[in-house]
């Protein structure tokens, strides 16, 4: 017997895919531009792509219909130009807590790549936690999944349950953020350092955070510095706020204030902890539906 | 390993390409990223696999400045890399290899003597193997299966340790002693089974 070679055949395991071996390539590129690429555990992607110029530092003025209330009817704000980048995300704060209650049995994300044949990447959450997703790395394309990947904030899993609880107020929630202990494989460098920055960016992007908690995210990074507002652009404002990871280029995020959205990003911080980068931007929409497209083998 | 179209492109030519430009140390992982994934999925499962081969090579891109093509290949540095993640997951791997050898075997022809020692083939004797590597420490794992999945000759196993070439003989020589004693003793198990069948 040829001990060697029965080890061998005992452990062989199939070739990587090709999608395998792209991601983790893709991890590479990001760390060789210059990037922290992430931990373990969580998937991260960094797509190439040509960077869009931020569009029209133009607009004179923004006119941001019923975002500001005081508490009685909606009033049109005409804000001369320019708005600051702190106006823009306490906008995005009075807005937020504005929105109507949304109701849905799943939470519904799509994260889209531009300039990427990436197909639009979705996921759908029910209350209880269970997921699904589509076209996720490593998702038969095409068809929607079960994923025991759970959604997650500071590296740490998160539910509803504990999204409702979130503290309301600014200050509160980025003590919150600080304590919060997690999986440092699973958070950014400032993450781990006691930075709130990207925790909020998560809880204003894909997460189904309720409303109050939202305002607050955008309350909290309104008070954060270097938030620049480089003008209007299609679907929002156009934000530019330095990198508390400290070594790439500046988050660039489209803030719509009055609906309250990230409405795309350069960063993307994923529902699931994830987090991607590209030189171009990712767009993400989020709503509650009770639609759950058909997966291949039925609904498990 | 890596089927190059053309030209042979040597490390050293990889080394001198990313020491000029950084972005192109994605030439080391195209050629060695399946060596490393293969290693890892088969000493842990695959979707561990592609974390710590991606890993691996984002640690060796950080530390690509220490590596010195004096002093060895890219391919045992890569792996050292690899094996080092791969002890992170300790348990993890002696579970993995403990499931293996819960596999059922194919079941023994009954028969003569002869018979069912010959049909002691490799499937047979998998769970016992399974069993053996789940005994073996660490250092002896770690050189068993660097040679034996990955492929390493002794002085590259040297290398990517960062142990004498007299360590991997002693390493590797109680590693098979482990493994012959266990499988030697199911041998004689069967066959004694064997004489009992009517």
């Amino acid at each position: 017997m040829n001990d060697l070679e029965e080890v061998a055949s005992l452990l062989a395991k199939p070739e990587p895919s090709e999608e395998v071996a792209a991601r983790s390539r893709s991890r590479l590129q990001h760390r060789t531009l210059g990037h922290r690429t992430l931990g373990r555990g969580r998937v991260r992607w960094f797509v190439p792509g040509v960077a869009l110029v931020a569009a029209g530092a133009a607009a004179a003025v923004v006119i941001a219909t019923g975002a500001v209330t005081n508490g009685g009817a909606p009033a049109q704000v005409i804000a001369a130009a320019p708005v600051s980048g702190k106006e823009v995300l306490l906008m995005a704060a009075v807005s937020a807590e504005r929105m109507p209650q949304s109701s849905g049995t799943y939470w519904h994300v799509t994260a889209t790549w531009s300039q990427s044949d990436i197909p639009p990447m979705e996921s759908w959450t029910s209350r209880d936690g269970k997921r699904w997703t589509r076209n996720g790395p490593g998702d038969p394309p095409g068809d929607v999944v079960p994923t025991p990947v759970s959604l997650a904030l500071k590296g740490a899993d998160v539910s509803f349950a504990d999204l409702e609880k979130l503290p309301t107020d600014p200050e509160a929630l980025k003590a919150w953020i600080v304590q919060r202990k997690g999986n440092p494989n699973d958070m950014s460098a400032s993450e781990i350092q006691g930075d709130p920055t990207l925790t909020l960016l998560a809880l204003i992007t894909e997460l189904p955070a309720p409303a109050e908690v939202r305002s607050a995210a955008f309350r909290a990074l309104a008070a954060t510095p270097g938030v620049e507002n480089t003008g209007a652009v299609e679907g929002g404002q156009a934000l530019r706020m330095p990198d508390p990871d400290g070594e790439g280029k500046p988050i660039e995020l489209v803030v719509d204030p009055e609906s309250a959205r990230v409405v795309r990003a350069n960063l993307l911080l994923a529902g699931d902890g994830g987090v991607a980068m590209t030189d171009g931007y990712i767009t993400v929409t989020t709503d509650w539906t009770d639609e759950l497209p058909e997966t291949p083998k039925g609904r498990p | 390993m890596t089927a190059d179209v053309g030209e042979q492109v040597t490390d050293a030519d990889l080394v001198a390409g990313y020491r000029r430009n950084p972005e192109l140390f994605t030439a080391v992982h195209d050629r060695y990223f399946r060596d490393i994934y293969l290693y890892v999925a088969g000493r842990l499962d695959t979707q561990v696999a592609e974390d710590i081969a991606a890993e691996t090579f984002l640690l060796a891109f950080d530390r690509r400045d220490r590596f010195d093509p004096e002093q060895g290949g890219l391919r045992p540095w890569l792996f050292g890399f690899a094996t080092n993640l791969v002890a992170r997951h300790r348990r993890k791997e002696a579970r993995h290899y403990k499931a293996l050898a819960r596999l059922d075997p194919a079941p023994v022809v009954e028969g003569h003597e002869n018979r069912v020692v010959a049909s002691v083939s490799a499937q047979r004797m998998q769970p016992q193997l399974a069993m053996a590597l789940a005994s073996l420490n660490g250092g002896e794992r770690d050189v068993l299966l660097l040679l034996a999945l990955g492929g390493l000759s002794y002085d590259e196993i040297a290398q990517a340790l960062g142990i004498s070439i007299g360590t991997v003989g002693s390493r590797l020589s109680r590693a098979r002693a482990k493994i012959h004693a266990r499988i030697d003793g199911a041998l004689i198990d069967s066959a004694l089974k064997g004489k009992e069948t009517p």
